[in-house]
């Protein structure tokens, strides 16, 4: 159990870091709309990281159940600030879900399909929120599919990210294997994930009527 | 960023009529769906919608002078 | 002389869309919505920097639900300036910092937990006694229609700053910390509503019934609700209700000079209102900031700000 805690507890402080730089690039949004929807989602990826907090605190025995109470005890830094920087620009906030984001929900993914059935739903009501944030992310992606300067801002910042967030997926593979579960998701499958999530939006050619961006 | 305003709808309870509940500008009805949800969650609504503006149709002569 | 859109109200015609209006209706309600959506807009930035004063995980949450809503209604505001004409791009990306009209409190960055809980709950009273008066009154359809919204969010801000009010000032090692910041905010919130009626010229937000009641008697709401709750929690207010004469009465000259660098009204040195005009109009210390950071982001579509 100690192997799946740390597990969650890693899960547990990226959520933390992506809810708190996410809070705080928020204001910077390049509209009022999109402001909102940032500091929207930086609180959901916050809720997550309480409810992965309180998921680690239950397997280590020490209770877990109140997520309200677990949450009263946590101080508003992360615990792994450097984990995810602070985004510079809204380019980097883009690169930041593209892959971090994308990550742990591969994770929530493997999460869903434990053997402990109250993890199994935790994971799934994450991943049920993550569907929002993924439309929001890919909306954003066919914006920069048009813009070369945000394109490119994106592009580069995902480069950074993913050569930062492999090892990452690699070490918590690593240590899920020893808690049992089978296939957890790698750095190269986070790099597979996003490549497609990328050629679907940012590097959609022209001529592609598949998104229906306002004309 | 070429943006288009979007009318939003919403419903809070069965038998309730679907009302105007605001407007936003976005670049895409993905992100107009995205940003609704966020923009007007003072709600738990049963239905809610969005439509580009340019889709209403005002009909003239319909009532009040 | 009245004219005939503003008789027209008076009788309860309600104003739906630009066609109703004329010049006059037009001004009052672009410069009404135009200081309430940057009220709305800046304070996201004032909230904004306690964030990392939140106490915990749970309170930064509940923070960030403050800063949406507030984003939220700035969004209204300026959405029914542009439906009416307005170029919004320019009024929110194009303008200088200085030319941003929220008030004077707004210019200045959380210092602690306590202002953050003084903003909530006296800056947002005030802001929905404005606003609910609005709501209640205002004969601009549209506009009625989304402050129902913006009502049930703004009591939600005022009930979470009262719960950490109370609290803070229940708590020996918080309270002098927690009455510091209410005898500089106290003050504070009593300017957002502006001059008192006795100065003000012909009052077009009243004859267009943009809003219901002038300043003096929102000042008097506020009071009416601000004074008990925080004589209630044990805090030094200065301000009582005269019952002979039916109506709140300030303890201390109002208005009266303000050193902005320590934060601290000075009740000895009384001021004119031309001293205060001045005061507002040389901005505080953070409005740059706070307008740089709101608006940076659109710099990404080649929109530079004046």
């Amino acid at each position: 159990m100690s192997a799946l805690a740390d597990v969650l507890g890693g899960l547990a402080a990226a959520k933390h870091g992506l809810g708190y730089r996410l809070a705080f690039a928020g204001l910077s949004a390049p509209a009022i709309e999109a402001a909102v929807a940032t500091v929207a989602l930086a609180q959901e990826e916050l809720g997550h990281a309480r409810l992965l907090y309180a998921s680690e605190l239950r397997l280590r025995g020490g209770g877990g159940e109140d997520e309200g109470a677990v949450g009263a005890a946590i101080q508003t830094a992360p615990p792994v600030p450097e984990l995810v920087p602070a985004p510079d620009d809204w380019a980097q906030v883009l690169a930041t879900l593209a892959t971090l984001d994308t990550a742990l929900s591969l994770w929530l993914e493997t999460l869903a399909e434990s053997a402990e059935a109250w993890l199994r739903s935790r994971a799934q009501r994450m991943l049920d929120e993550e569907t929002f944030h993924r439309d929001y992310l890919r909306g954003w992606l066919d914006v920069a599919a048009a813009e070369p300067r945000l394109r490119e801002g994106v592009t580069a910042g995902m480069s950074v990210a993913l050569a930062r967030y492999r090892p990452w997926m690699d070490a918590l593979a690593r240590r899920a294997e020893a808690a049992g579960i089978a296939a957890p998701p790698s750095g190269a499958r986070l790099e597979s994930t996003v490549s497609a999530l990328v050629a679907g939006t940012l590097e959609r050619r022209e001529g592609n009527d598949d998104a229906e961006t306002v004309s | 960023m070429d943006d288009a305003c979007y009318e939003v709808l919403g419903r809070s309870r069965r038998g309730e009529p679907l009302r105007h509940v605001g407007t936003l500008r976005a670049p895409s009805d993905a992100l107009a769906r995205a940003y609704a949800r966020w923009l007007y969650d003072e709600e738990r609504w049963l239905d809610l919608a969005v439509v580009r503006r340019v889709h209403l149709l005002g009909v003239d002569g319909a009532g009040e002078a | 002389m009245t004219s005939p859109l503003a008789e027209r109200i008076q009788a309860g015609f309600m104003v739906e869309s630009l066609a109703d209006t004329d010049d006059a209706y037009r001004r009052a309600l672009r410069e009404t919505l135009i200081v309430s959506g940057d009220t709305e807009f800046v304070s996201a930035a004032v909230l904004w920097t306690a964030l990392d004063r939140a106490p915990s995980l749970n309170s930064q949450m509940s923070l960030l639900a403050v800063i949406q809503d507030e984003l939220g209604h700035a969004h209204i505001a300026y959405r029914l300036l542009a439906d009416l004409g307005e170029d919004v791009e320019a009024l929110v990306y194009g303008r200088a910092a200085r030319q941003f009209k929220n008030p004077y409190a707004f210019d200045f960055a959380l210092r602690s937990w306590s202002e953050l809980a003084a903003v909530n709950g006296l800056f947002d009273r005030a802001g929905y006694t404005l606003l609910g008066d609005i709501h209640r009154h205002t004969s601009f359809g549209p506009w009625k229609r989304a402050l129902a919204k913006v009502a049930k969010e703004e009591n939600f801000h005022i009930r979470h700053g009262e719960t950490w009010i109370a609290r803070l000032a229940a708590d020996p090692a918080t309270r002098p910390e927690m009455q510091a910041t209410v005898d500089w905010m106290f003050p504070a919130a009593l300017e957002f509503f502006g001059l008192p009626d006795s100065l003000k010229h012909r009052q077009l937000q009243l004859e267009y019934r943009i809003k219901g009641h002038g300043n003096d008697a929102l000042r008097q709401q506020w009071l009416a609700t601000a004074v008990p709750f925080l004589t209630s929690c044990g805090l030094r207010v200065p301000a009582h209700h005269d019952a002979a004469r039916g109506e709140w009465v300030l303890d201390f000259p109002f208005p009266c000079a303000f050193d902005a660098d320590v934060r601290r009204y000075d009740f000895t040195r009384p001021v004119e209102w031309t001293a205060v005009l001045e005061r507002w109009k040389a901005r505080g210390p953070d409005c740059g900031w706070f307008v740089d950071v709101l608006t940076r982001g659109r710099g990404l579509f080649g929109v530079a700000r004046g």
